[in-house]
Protein backbone atom coordinates (compact mmCIF):
# COMPACT_ATOMS: atom_id res chain seq x y z
CA UNK A 1 0.00 0.00 0.00
CA UNK A 2 1.49 3.68 -1.27
CA UNK A 3 1.72 5.87 1.75
CA UNK A 4 0.44 9.57 1.15
CA UNK A 5 0.74 12.49 3.47
CA UNK A 6 -1.63 15.36 2.49
CA UNK A 7 -0.76 18.67 4.15
CA UNK A 8 -3.03 21.75 4.65
CA UNK A 9 -3.88 24.24 7.38
CA UNK A 10 -7.36 24.22 6.82
CA UNK A 11 -9.02 21.33 9.10
CA UNK A 12 -12.02 21.56 7.04
CA UNK A 13 -9.91 20.93 3.58
CA UNK A 14 -8.36 18.02 5.12
CA UNK A 15 -11.31 16.19 6.31
CA UNK A 16 -12.96 17.08 2.78
CA UNK A 17 -10.43 15.48 0.83
CA UNK A 18 -9.86 12.36 3.32
CA UNK A 19 -13.28 11.45 3.14
CA UNK A 20 -13.03 11.93 -0.88
CA UNK A 21 -9.58 8.97 0.03
CA UNK A 22 -12.34 6.67 1.50
CA UNK A 23 -12.74 4.47 -1.42
CA UNK A 24 -9.14 4.26 -2.18
CA UNK A 25 -7.96 2.97 1.42
CA UNK A 26 -7.19 -0.18 0.38
CA UNK A 27 -4.56 1.24 -2.31
CA UNK A 28 -3.43 4.19 -0.49
CA UNK A 29 -2.98 5.16 2.67
CA UNK A 30 -3.12 8.84 3.70
CA UNK A 31 -1.93 10.62 6.89
CA UNK A 32 -3.10 14.25 7.26
CA UNK A 33 -1.08 17.24 8.80
CA UNK A 34 -2.52 20.72 9.79
CA UNK A 35 1.03 22.24 9.42
CA UNK A 36 4.10 22.57 8.15
CA UNK A 37 6.09 21.65 11.06
CA UNK A 38 3.93 18.51 11.64
CA UNK A 39 4.47 17.40 8.45
CA UNK A 40 8.33 17.50 8.75
CA UNK A 41 8.52 15.89 11.66
CA UNK A 42 5.56 13.25 10.30
CA UNK A 43 8.50 12.75 7.56
CA UNK A 44 11.31 11.92 9.73
CA UNK A 45 9.13 9.12 11.84
CA UNK A 46 8.55 6.80 9.03
CA UNK A 47 8.81 6.21 4.88
CA UNK A 48 5.82 8.29 2.54
CA UNK A 49 5.70 7.55 -1.34
CA UNK A 50 4.36 10.61 -1.99
CA UNK A 51 3.53 14.28 -0.06
CA UNK A 52 0.68 17.02 -1.13
CA UNK A 53 1.45 19.91 0.64
CA UNK A 54 -0.35 23.46 0.37
CA UNK A 55 1.76 26.18 0.04
CA UNK A 56 0.73 29.19 2.19
CA UNK A 57 0.27 28.12 6.36
CA UNK A 58 1.20 29.62 8.88
CA UNK A 59 4.33 27.96 10.82
CA UNK A 60 6.34 26.91 8.40
CA UNK A 61 5.22 27.17 4.69
CA UNK A 62 4.93 24.60 2.15
CA UNK A 63 7.72 25.89 0.09
CA UNK A 64 9.92 24.74 3.02
CA UNK A 65 8.04 21.76 3.05
CA UNK A 66 9.03 21.12 -0.70
CA UNK A 67 12.53 22.11 0.21
CA UNK A 68 13.36 19.66 2.70
CA UNK A 69 11.30 17.25 0.86
CA UNK A 70 13.52 17.41 -2.19
CA UNK A 71 16.79 17.40 -0.42
CA UNK A 72 16.20 14.84 2.16
CA UNK A 73 13.89 12.80 0.38
CA UNK A 74 14.55 12.79 -3.43
CA UNK A 75 12.43 9.79 -3.98
CA UNK A 76 9.48 10.80 -2.84
CA UNK A 77 7.16 12.76 -5.09
CA UNK A 78 5.30 15.94 -4.40
CA UNK A 79 1.88 17.82 -5.61
CA UNK A 80 1.60 21.31 -4.76
CA UNK A 81 -1.75 22.71 -4.26
CA UNK A 82 -2.83 26.56 -3.72
CA UNK A 83 -5.14 28.39 -3.53
CA UNK A 84 -3.38 31.28 -4.98
CA UNK A 85 -0.67 33.89 -3.40
CA UNK A 86 -0.88 36.97 -0.66
CA UNK A 87 0.26 39.12 -3.73
CA UNK A 88 -1.35 38.63 -7.57
CA UNK A 89 2.56 39.83 -9.23
CA UNK A 90 3.43 36.19 -7.88
CA UNK A 91 1.88 32.48 -8.74
CA UNK A 92 3.18 30.56 -5.60
CA UNK A 93 2.47 27.29 -8.01
CA UNK A 94 5.44 28.59 -10.08
CA UNK A 95 7.85 28.97 -7.19
CA UNK A 96 6.65 25.48 -6.24
CA UNK A 97 7.23 23.92 -9.38
CA UNK A 98 11.12 26.03 -9.29
CA UNK A 99 11.01 24.42 -5.60
CA UNK A 100 10.66 21.21 -7.30
CA UNK A 101 7.15 19.69 -6.71
CA UNK A 102 6.32 17.51 -9.44
CA UNK A 103 2.86 18.57 -10.35
CA UNK A 104 0.83 21.58 -9.24
CA UNK A 105 -2.65 22.35 -8.65
CA UNK A 106 -4.57 24.90 -7.78
CA UNK A 107 -7.84 25.23 -5.66
CA UNK A 108 -10.68 24.66 -6.34
CA UNK A 109 -9.10 21.37 -8.46
CA UNK A 110 -11.78 17.88 -8.24
CA UNK A 111 -10.64 14.71 -6.30
CA UNK A 112 -10.21 13.62 -9.72
CA UNK A 113 -7.73 15.52 -11.37
CA UNK A 114 -5.85 14.97 -7.27
CA UNK A 115 -6.30 11.17 -7.80
CA UNK A 116 -5.17 11.17 -11.55
CA UNK A 117 -1.62 12.73 -10.61
CA UNK A 118 -1.11 10.84 -7.86
CA UNK A 119 -1.55 7.65 -10.46
CA UNK A 120 0.62 9.39 -12.73
CA UNK A 121 3.56 9.97 -10.10
CA UNK A 122 3.05 6.57 -8.50
CA UNK A 123 3.06 5.04 -12.29
CA UNK A 124 -0.31 3.29 -11.07
CA UNK A 125 -1.86 4.59 -14.43
CA UNK A 126 -3.08 1.24 -16.00
CA UNK A 127 -3.38 2.32 -19.70
CA UNK A 128 -0.18 4.85 -18.82
CA UNK A 129 -2.21 7.20 -21.13
CA UNK A 130 -1.95 10.34 -19.30
CA UNK A 131 -2.52 13.22 -21.73
CA UNK A 132 -0.83 15.58 -19.13
CA UNK A 133 3.24 14.97 -19.23
CA UNK A 134 3.96 18.35 -17.29
CA UNK A 135 5.72 16.16 -15.00
CA UNK A 136 9.10 18.19 -12.99
CA UNK B 1 -2.79 86.75 -14.40
CA UNK B 2 -6.22 84.72 -14.50
CA UNK B 3 -8.77 86.50 -16.64
CA UNK B 4 -11.35 83.77 -16.49
CA UNK B 5 -12.00 84.73 -13.17
CA UNK B 6 -15.21 86.41 -12.13
CA UNK B 7 -15.12 88.81 -9.30
CA UNK B 8 -17.76 89.97 -7.06
CA UNK B 9 -17.45 93.83 -5.74
CA UNK B 10 -19.23 94.84 -2.63
CA UNK B 11 -19.24 98.50 -1.02
CA UNK B 12 -22.11 100.53 -0.65
CA UNK B 13 -19.81 103.76 -1.84
CA UNK B 14 -21.08 103.47 -5.54
CA UNK B 15 -17.88 105.64 -6.76
CA UNK B 16 -15.68 103.26 -5.17
CA UNK B 17 -17.48 99.92 -6.37
CA UNK B 18 -17.34 101.60 -9.83
CA UNK B 19 -13.56 102.43 -9.79
CA UNK B 20 -12.87 98.89 -8.06
CA UNK B 21 -14.97 97.19 -10.94
CA UNK B 22 -14.44 99.06 -14.29
CA UNK B 23 -10.22 98.72 -13.44
CA UNK B 24 -10.53 94.89 -12.94
CA UNK B 25 -13.01 94.81 -15.53
CA UNK B 26 -9.69 96.37 -17.73
CA UNK B 27 -7.43 94.00 -16.39
CA UNK B 28 -9.96 91.14 -18.34
CA UNK B 29 -11.55 89.78 -14.89
CA UNK B 30 -15.39 89.58 -15.04
CA UNK B 31 -17.30 91.38 -12.27
CA UNK B 32 -20.57 91.59 -10.57
CA UNK B 33 -21.01 94.48 -8.40
CA UNK B 34 -23.28 94.35 -5.07
CA UNK B 35 -24.31 97.20 -2.78
CA UNK B 36 -24.80 95.84 0.50
CA UNK B 37 -25.09 92.63 2.51
CA UNK B 38 -27.87 90.49 0.97
CA UNK B 39 -27.54 91.02 -2.62
CA UNK B 40 -23.42 90.32 -2.07
CA UNK B 41 -24.79 86.62 -0.14
CA UNK B 42 -27.59 86.51 -2.89
CA UNK B 43 -25.30 87.22 -5.86
CA UNK B 44 -22.48 84.99 -4.48
CA UNK B 45 -24.84 82.11 -4.12
CA UNK B 46 -26.12 82.69 -7.59
CA UNK B 47 -22.79 83.16 -9.55
CA UNK B 48 -20.33 81.93 -7.55
CA UNK B 49 -17.50 84.08 -7.96
CA UNK B 50 -13.62 83.03 -7.88
CA UNK B 51 -13.24 85.90 -5.34
CA UNK B 52 -15.00 88.40 -3.22
CA UNK B 53 -13.94 92.41 -2.38
CA UNK B 54 -15.81 93.24 0.31
CA UNK B 55 -16.34 96.46 2.40
CA UNK B 56 -16.54 96.35 5.67
CA UNK B 57 -19.05 99.27 7.52
CA UNK B 58 -22.02 99.03 4.95
CA UNK B 59 -25.60 99.96 6.02
CA UNK B 60 -27.47 96.94 7.37
CA UNK B 61 -25.40 94.06 7.15
CA UNK B 62 -21.16 94.82 7.68
CA UNK B 63 -18.70 93.04 5.64
CA UNK B 64 -17.57 90.59 8.61
CA UNK B 65 -21.06 88.93 9.06
CA UNK B 66 -21.59 88.84 5.09
CA UNK B 67 -18.09 86.95 5.16
CA UNK B 68 -19.47 84.79 7.92
CA UNK B 69 -22.19 83.60 6.02
CA UNK B 70 -20.33 82.92 2.53
CA UNK B 71 -18.00 81.15 4.98
CA UNK B 72 -20.42 78.65 6.52
CA UNK B 73 -21.98 77.68 3.19
CA UNK B 74 -20.96 74.86 0.96
CA UNK B 75 -20.85 76.74 -2.30
CA UNK B 76 -19.03 79.42 -1.04
CA UNK B 77 -16.97 78.35 1.57
CA UNK B 78 -13.58 78.19 -0.04
CA UNK B 79 -14.12 81.40 -2.27
CA UNK B 80 -11.22 83.86 -1.08
CA UNK B 81 -12.80 87.28 0.63
CA UNK B 82 -10.34 90.31 0.68
CA UNK B 83 -11.78 93.01 2.69
CA UNK B 84 -11.58 96.71 1.60
CA UNK B 85 -11.61 98.86 4.33
CA UNK B 86 -10.82 102.31 6.32
CA UNK B 87 -10.32 101.22 8.98
CA UNK B 88 -6.69 100.02 10.11
CA UNK B 89 -6.64 99.22 13.89
CA UNK B 90 -5.00 95.65 14.77
CA UNK B 91 -8.42 94.41 16.52
CA UNK B 92 -9.99 95.03 13.35
CA UNK B 93 -7.54 93.71 10.75
CA UNK B 94 -7.24 90.75 13.43
CA UNK B 95 -11.20 90.44 13.36
CA UNK B 96 -11.27 90.07 9.46
CA UNK B 97 -8.77 87.14 9.32
CA UNK B 98 -10.62 85.35 12.29
CA UNK B 99 -13.89 85.94 10.22
CA UNK B 100 -12.42 83.80 6.95
CA UNK B 101 -11.03 86.91 5.45
CA UNK B 102 -8.27 85.69 2.97
CA UNK B 103 -6.73 89.22 3.06
CA UNK B 104 -7.04 92.91 4.18
CA UNK B 105 -6.79 96.27 2.22
CA UNK B 106 -6.74 99.56 3.53
CA UNK B 107 -8.39 102.39 1.89
CA UNK B 108 -7.71 105.14 0.32
CA UNK B 109 -5.98 102.07 -1.79
CA UNK B 110 -3.66 101.92 -5.00
CA UNK B 111 -5.41 99.95 -7.72
CA UNK B 112 -2.14 98.25 -8.67
CA UNK B 113 -2.03 96.60 -5.15
CA UNK B 114 -5.79 95.63 -5.37
CA UNK B 115 -4.72 93.86 -8.49
CA UNK B 116 -1.76 92.54 -7.13
CA UNK B 117 -3.14 90.74 -4.58
CA UNK B 118 -6.55 89.66 -6.11
CA UNK B 119 -3.97 88.02 -8.63
CA UNK B 120 -2.07 86.28 -5.74
CA UNK B 121 -5.14 85.15 -4.02
CA UNK B 122 -7.07 83.77 -7.11
CA UNK B 123 -3.40 82.08 -7.59
CA UNK B 124 -3.40 80.73 -4.25
CA UNK B 125 -6.62 79.81 -4.27
CA UNK B 126 -6.01 77.85 -7.85
CA UNK B 127 -2.89 75.92 -6.56
CA UNK B 128 -4.73 74.67 -3.50
CA UNK B 129 -7.70 73.60 -5.41
CA UNK B 130 -5.36 71.50 -7.39
CA UNK B 131 -3.53 70.10 -4.64
CA UNK B 132 -6.77 68.58 -2.90
CA UNK B 133 -7.71 67.09 -6.36
CA UNK B 134 -4.07 64.93 -6.66
CA UNK B 135 -4.63 64.40 -2.60
CA UNK B 136 -8.04 63.17 -3.99
CA UNK B 137 -6.54 61.37 -6.72
CA UNK B 138 -3.89 59.77 -4.74
CA UNK B 139 -6.56 58.77 -2.47
CA UNK B 140 -8.23 56.92 -5.28
CA UNK B 141 -5.21 55.40 -6.56
CA UNK B 142 -3.95 53.71 -3.45
CA UNK B 143 -7.31 52.62 -3.07
CA UNK B 144 -7.59 50.59 -6.21
CA UNK B 145 -3.68 49.14 -5.38
CA UNK B 146 -5.47 47.88 -2.16
CA UNK B 147 -8.16 46.32 -3.78
CA UNK B 148 -6.29 45.12 -6.26
CA UNK B 149 -3.93 43.21 -3.67
CA UNK B 150 -6.76 42.65 -1.84
CA UNK B 151 -8.39 40.18 -4.41
CA UNK B 152 -5.59 37.95 -4.56
CA UNK B 153 -6.17 37.81 -0.60
CA UNK B 154 -9.55 36.95 -1.19
CA UNK B 155 -9.24 34.81 -4.00
CA UNK B 156 -7.79 32.76 -1.87
CA UNK B 157 -9.86 32.88 0.67
CA UNK B 158 -12.60 31.78 -1.63
CA UNK B 159 -10.67 29.28 -3.26
CA UNK B 160 -10.47 27.25 -0.25
CA UNK B 161 -13.82 27.08 1.05
CA UNK B 162 -14.82 26.28 -2.28
CA UNK B 163 -12.41 23.21 -2.64
CA UNK B 164 -14.02 21.85 0.47
CA UNK B 165 -17.36 22.37 -0.07
CA UNK B 166 -16.96 20.52 -3.57
CA UNK B 167 -15.20 17.83 -2.50
CA UNK B 168 -17.96 17.23 0.60
CA UNK B 169 -20.42 17.43 -2.44
CA UNK B 170 -18.56 14.83 -4.33
CA UNK B 171 -18.61 12.36 -1.48
CA UNK B 172 -22.09 13.14 -0.69
CA UNK B 173 -22.82 12.38 -4.22
CA UNK B 174 -21.26 8.62 -3.80
CA UNK B 175 -22.39 7.59 -0.31
CA UNK B 176 -25.80 8.52 -2.11
CA UNK B 177 -25.11 6.17 -4.63
CA UNK B 178 -24.04 3.33 -2.21
CA UNK B 179 -27.21 4.01 0.15
CA UNK B 180 -28.64 3.56 -2.97
CA UNK B 181 -27.68 0.28 -3.89
CA UNK B 182 -27.93 -0.63 -0.15
CA UNK B 183 -31.56 0.20 -0.49
CA UNK B 184 -32.02 -2.20 -3.43
CA UNK B 185 -30.96 -5.12 -1.68
CA UNK B 186 -32.71 -5.23 1.34
CA UNK B 187 -35.82 -3.97 -1.47
CA UNK B 188 -34.80 -7.01 -3.44
CA UNK B 189 -34.72 -9.57 0.18
CA UNK B 190 -38.30 -8.39 0.55
CA UNK B 191 -39.49 -8.54 -2.98
CA UNK B 192 -41.83 -11.79 -3.34
CA UNK B 193 -40.76 -12.84 -6.10
CA UNK B 194 -37.42 -14.57 -5.05
CA UNK B 195 -38.30 -17.87 -2.28
CA UNK B 196 -38.27 -16.59 1.01
CA UNK B 197 -34.20 -17.06 2.65
CA UNK B 198 -33.30 -18.46 5.89
CA UNK B 199 -33.17 -16.32 8.82
CA UNK B 200 -29.34 -16.86 8.75
CA UNK B 201 -29.31 -15.82 5.26
CA UNK B 202 -30.98 -12.84 5.59
CA UNK B 203 -28.72 -11.68 8.34
CA UNK B 204 -25.57 -12.53 6.22
CA UNK B 205 -26.94 -11.01 3.21
CA UNK B 206 -28.14 -7.77 5.13
CA UNK B 207 -24.83 -7.30 7.01
CA UNK B 208 -23.05 -7.53 3.37
CA UNK B 209 -24.50 -4.95 2.29
CA UNK B 210 -24.67 -3.29 5.41
CA UNK B 211 -20.33 -3.27 5.05
CA UNK B 212 -20.71 -3.14 1.38
CA UNK B 213 -22.42 0.74 1.80
CA UNK B 214 -19.66 1.44 5.03
CA UNK B 215 -22.73 2.58 6.64
CA UNK B 216 -20.35 2.82 10.14
CA UNK B 217 -18.50 5.07 8.55
CA UNK B 218 -20.95 7.39 6.25
CA UNK B 219 -23.18 7.59 9.39
CA UNK B 220 -20.51 8.80 11.24
CA UNK B 221 -18.82 11.14 8.22
CA UNK B 222 -22.29 12.70 6.33
CA UNK B 223 -23.66 14.66 8.87
CA UNK B 224 -20.24 16.34 8.93
CA UNK B 225 -20.03 16.72 5.41
CA UNK B 226 -23.25 18.21 5.45
CA UNK B 227 -22.04 21.01 8.70
CA UNK B 228 -18.36 21.59 6.72
CA UNK B 229 -20.26 22.23 3.56
CA UNK B 230 -22.19 24.85 4.95
CA UNK B 231 -19.71 26.43 7.23
CA UNK B 232 -17.42 26.61 3.92
CA UNK B 233 -20.32 28.43 2.26
CA UNK B 234 -20.93 30.53 5.41
CA UNK B 235 -17.11 31.73 4.90
CA UNK B 236 -17.66 32.15 1.12
CA UNK B 237 -20.88 34.91 2.10
CA UNK B 238 -19.19 36.32 5.03
CA UNK B 239 -15.85 37.26 2.49
CA UNK B 240 -18.05 38.16 -0.23
CA UNK B 241 -20.24 40.59 1.64
CA UNK B 242 -17.00 41.58 3.73
CA UNK B 243 -15.53 42.80 -0.27
CA UNK B 244 -18.54 44.56 -0.81
CA UNK B 245 -19.17 46.44 2.24
CA UNK B 246 -15.08 47.51 1.87
CA UNK B 247 -15.29 48.46 -1.24
CA UNK B 248 -18.11 50.74 -0.50
CA UNK B 249 -17.94 53.13 -3.44
CA UNK B 250 -17.57 55.95 -0.40
CA UNK B 251 -19.77 58.94 -1.28
CA UNK B 252 -18.55 62.29 -0.66
CA UNK B 253 -20.72 63.17 1.50
CA UNK B 254 -20.46 61.75 5.54
CA UNK B 255 -22.99 59.03 6.65
CA UNK B 256 -23.63 57.83 9.88
CA UNK B 257 -21.52 54.62 10.07
CA UNK B 258 -21.22 51.54 12.80
CA UNK B 259 -17.47 51.85 12.82
CA UNK B 260 -17.38 48.31 14.41
CA UNK B 261 -18.72 47.16 11.57
CA UNK B 262 -16.26 48.54 9.10
CA UNK B 263 -13.47 47.22 10.91
CA UNK B 264 -15.04 43.19 10.92
CA UNK B 265 -15.38 43.49 7.22
CA UNK B 266 -12.01 45.11 6.85
CA UNK B 267 -10.06 42.59 9.00
CA UNK B 268 -12.23 39.73 7.00
CA UNK B 269 -11.21 41.24 3.62
CA UNK B 270 -7.55 41.93 4.76
CA UNK B 271 -7.43 38.09 6.53
CA UNK B 272 -4.77 37.29 3.93
CA UNK B 273 -2.78 39.62 4.47
CA UNK B 274 -1.81 38.81 8.24
CA UNK B 275 -3.32 35.23 9.36
CA UNK B 276 -0.25 33.84 8.36
CA UNK B 277 1.78 36.25 11.08
CA UNK B 278 -0.58 37.08 13.48
CA UNK B 279 -3.27 36.79 15.55
CA UNK B 280 -6.40 38.96 15.67
CA UNK B 281 -8.26 39.94 18.40
CA UNK B 282 -11.06 42.67 17.88
CA UNK B 283 -12.46 44.56 21.33
CA UNK B 284 -15.27 46.28 19.94
CA UNK B 285 -17.41 48.42 21.92
CA UNK B 286 -21.15 47.37 20.94
CA UNK B 287 -22.81 50.75 22.81
CA UNK B 288 -20.31 52.55 20.66
CA UNK B 289 -22.69 55.25 19.09
CA UNK B 290 -22.39 55.63 15.08
CA UNK B 291 -19.92 58.16 13.84
CA UNK B 292 -20.08 60.62 11.05
CA UNK B 293 -17.71 59.07 8.36
CA UNK B 294 -16.68 58.68 4.70
CA UNK B 295 -17.28 54.60 5.17
CA UNK B 296 -14.70 54.06 1.99
CA UNK B 297 -11.73 56.50 2.82
CA UNK B 298 -12.18 54.86 6.38
CA UNK B 299 -12.18 51.14 5.46
CA UNK B 300 -8.67 52.17 3.96
CA UNK B 301 -7.40 53.46 7.06
CA UNK B 302 -8.20 50.52 9.09
CA UNK B 303 -6.58 48.38 5.93
CA UNK B 304 -3.52 50.56 5.91
CA UNK B 305 -2.84 50.54 9.55
CA UNK B 306 -3.44 46.57 9.57
CA UNK B 307 -0.79 45.91 6.68
CA UNK B 308 1.84 47.95 8.64
CA UNK B 309 0.79 45.76 11.99
CA UNK B 310 1.24 43.02 9.92
CA UNK B 311 4.50 43.87 8.30
CA UNK B 312 5.90 45.12 11.43
CA UNK B 313 4.92 41.77 12.90
CA UNK B 314 6.66 39.69 9.89
CA UNK B 315 9.63 41.53 10.69
CA UNK B 316 9.78 40.54 13.87
CA UNK B 317 8.27 36.78 13.72
CA UNK B 318 9.70 35.74 10.01
CA UNK B 319 7.55 32.75 8.31
CA UNK B 320 6.12 31.84 11.59
CA UNK B 321 8.54 29.44 12.59
CA UNK B 322 9.43 32.19 15.49
CA UNK B 323 6.14 31.90 17.00
CA UNK B 324 3.33 34.16 15.84
CA UNK B 325 2.08 38.33 16.88
CA UNK B 326 -0.90 40.01 17.97
CA UNK B 327 -3.02 42.28 16.50
CA UNK B 328 -5.62 44.26 18.34
CA UNK B 329 -8.16 46.15 17.72
CA UNK B 330 -10.24 48.15 20.30
CA UNK B 331 -12.83 50.50 20.14
CA UNK B 332 -14.46 52.78 22.64
CA UNK B 333 -15.89 56.28 23.53
CA UNK B 334 -14.03 58.69 24.81
CA UNK B 335 -15.96 61.93 25.71
CA UNK B 336 -17.22 63.37 22.19
CA UNK B 337 -15.06 61.04 20.36
CA UNK B 338 -14.67 57.69 18.90
CA UNK B 339 -11.27 56.11 20.10
CA UNK B 340 -10.02 53.11 17.65
CA UNK B 341 -6.27 51.65 19.10
CA UNK B 342 -4.64 49.37 16.50
CA UNK B 343 -2.29 47.54 18.34
CA UNK B 344 1.07 45.15 16.91
CA UNK B 345 3.61 43.48 18.95
CA UNK B 346 6.02 44.09 15.80
CA UNK B 347 9.13 45.71 16.42
CA UNK B 348 7.90 49.07 16.78
CA UNK B 349 9.37 52.26 15.54
CA UNK B 350 12.63 53.97 16.29
CA UNK B 351 12.32 57.59 17.51
CA UNK B 352 14.62 58.79 15.09
CA UNK B 353 12.03 58.03 12.43
CA UNK B 354 9.12 59.00 14.41
CA UNK B 355 8.78 62.59 12.78
CA UNK B 356 8.98 60.63 9.43
CA UNK B 357 6.82 58.26 9.48
CA UNK B 358 3.51 60.34 8.27
CA UNK B 359 5.09 62.07 5.63
CA UNK B 360 4.26 61.51 2.21
CA UNK B 361 6.75 58.43 0.33
CA UNK B 362 8.52 58.05 3.38
CA UNK B 363 9.21 54.10 3.96
CA UNK B 364 11.62 51.55 5.76
CA UNK B 365 10.44 49.15 3.53
CA UNK B 366 12.04 47.56 0.36
CA UNK B 367 10.81 48.45 -2.88
CA UNK B 368 7.07 46.03 -3.97
CA UNK B 369 6.53 46.18 -0.35
CA UNK B 370 5.87 49.49 0.20
CA UNK B 371 5.84 53.07 -1.17
CA UNK B 372 5.44 55.31 1.97
CA UNK B 373 1.57 56.60 0.83
CA UNK B 374 -0.07 54.53 3.83
CA UNK B 375 0.24 56.66 6.83
CA UNK B 376 -0.08 59.88 4.78
CA UNK B 377 -2.83 58.81 3.22
CA UNK B 378 -4.14 57.47 7.27
CA UNK B 379 -2.90 61.14 8.45
CA UNK B 380 -5.01 63.26 6.02
CA UNK B 381 -8.45 61.27 6.10
CA UNK B 382 -8.22 61.60 9.74
CA UNK B 383 -7.54 64.87 10.03
CA UNK B 384 -8.43 66.64 7.46
CA UNK B 385 -11.55 64.20 6.07
CA UNK B 386 -12.93 63.74 9.54
CA UNK B 387 -11.83 66.74 11.99
CA UNK B 388 -10.08 63.48 13.81
CA UNK B 389 -6.57 63.45 15.45
CA UNK B 390 -4.01 59.89 15.32
CA UNK B 391 -1.68 59.55 17.62
CA UNK B 392 1.31 56.47 18.22
CA UNK B 393 2.70 54.83 20.71
CA UNK B 394 5.21 52.74 20.25
CA UNK B 395 8.01 50.89 21.89
CA UNK B 396 11.21 49.44 19.95
CA UNK B 397 10.88 45.75 20.83
CA UNK B 398 7.50 45.55 22.08
CA UNK B 399 5.23 46.75 19.61
CA UNK B 400 3.20 49.95 18.53
CA UNK B 401 -0.32 51.26 18.81
CA UNK B 402 -2.45 53.75 16.52
CA UNK B 403 -4.80 55.41 17.95
CA UNK B 404 -7.20 57.34 15.98
CA UNK B 405 -10.11 59.43 17.68
CA UNK B 406 -12.90 60.98 15.32
CA UNK B 407 -15.55 63.86 16.76
CA UNK B 408 -19.01 61.85 16.76
CA UNK B 409 -20.72 65.13 15.97
CA UNK B 410 -20.09 65.68 12.15
CA UNK B 411 -17.27 68.81 12.50
CA UNK B 412 -18.82 71.91 12.50
CA UNK B 413 -17.86 74.09 9.55
CA UNK B 414 -14.17 75.17 10.05
CA UNK B 415 -14.82 78.50 10.23
CA UNK B 416 -17.41 78.53 13.01
CA UNK B 417 -15.07 76.54 14.70
CA UNK B 418 -12.15 79.20 14.42
N1 LIG C 1 2.92 49.34 12.96
C1 LIG C 1 4.16 49.73 12.63
N2 LIG C 1 5.26 49.24 13.28
C2 LIG C 1 6.50 49.63 12.95
N3 LIG C 1 6.78 50.53 11.98
C3 LIG C 1 5.76 51.07 11.31
C4 LIG C 1 4.40 50.71 11.58
N4 LIG C 1 3.60 51.41 10.76
C5 LIG C 1 4.41 52.17 9.99
N5 LIG C 1 5.71 51.97 10.31
C6 LIG C 1 6.88 52.65 9.69
O1 LIG C 1 6.42 53.79 9.02
C7 LIG C 1 6.79 53.74 7.63
C8 LIG C 1 5.75 54.43 6.81
O2 LIG C 1 4.54 53.69 6.81
P1 LIG C 1 3.52 53.86 5.61
O3 LIG C 1 2.34 53.00 5.87
O4 LIG C 1 3.28 55.30 5.38
O5 LIG C 1 4.32 53.35 4.37
P2 LIG C 1 4.74 51.87 4.00
O6 LIG C 1 3.99 50.90 4.84
O7 LIG C 1 6.21 51.80 4.04
O8 LIG C 1 4.25 51.75 2.48
P3 LIG C 1 2.73 51.68 1.94
O9 LIG C 1 1.82 51.80 3.12
O10 LIG C 1 2.57 52.82 1.00
O11 LIG C 1 2.62 50.36 1.27
C9 LIG C 1 6.98 52.27 7.35
O12 LIG C 1 7.84 52.04 6.27
C10 LIG C 1 7.55 51.76 8.66
O13 LIG C 1 8.93 52.02 8.76
MG1 LIG D 1 1.85 50.99 5.00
Amino acid sequence: MKKILLVDDDADLLDALERNFRPHRHTWHLTTALNGAEALSLLQERPFELVITDILMPEREGLEVIMEVRRDHPEIKVIAISGGSRKMSLDVLDVARSFGAHKVLAKPFTADDLFQAIRTLLNEDVQASSPEQSLS
Amino acid sequence: MSPSARILVVDDDATIRGILAEALAKTGYETLEATNGSEAEHLARQHEPDLVLLDVAMPGEDGFSVCEHLKSEVSTSDTPVIFITAKTNPAHIERAFSVGGSDYITKPFHMREVRARVCAHLDLHRAVRELEKSQAALLRAQKLEAVGQLAAGVAHEINTPTQFVGDNTRFLQETFSDVVALIETLRGLSSADSPPPSADQLISTIREALDQADVDYLLAQVPRALESSLHGLKRISKIVKAMKQFSHPGSSEKEQANINRAIESTTTVARNEWRYVADLELHLDDSLPPVPCLLGDLNQVILNLIVNAAHAIADVVGDGSQGRGKITITTSQVGGEAEIRIADTGGGIPEAIHSKIFDPFFTTKEVGKGTGQGLAIVHTVITEGHGGSIDVETEVGKGTTFIIRLPLEAAPDRTEAA
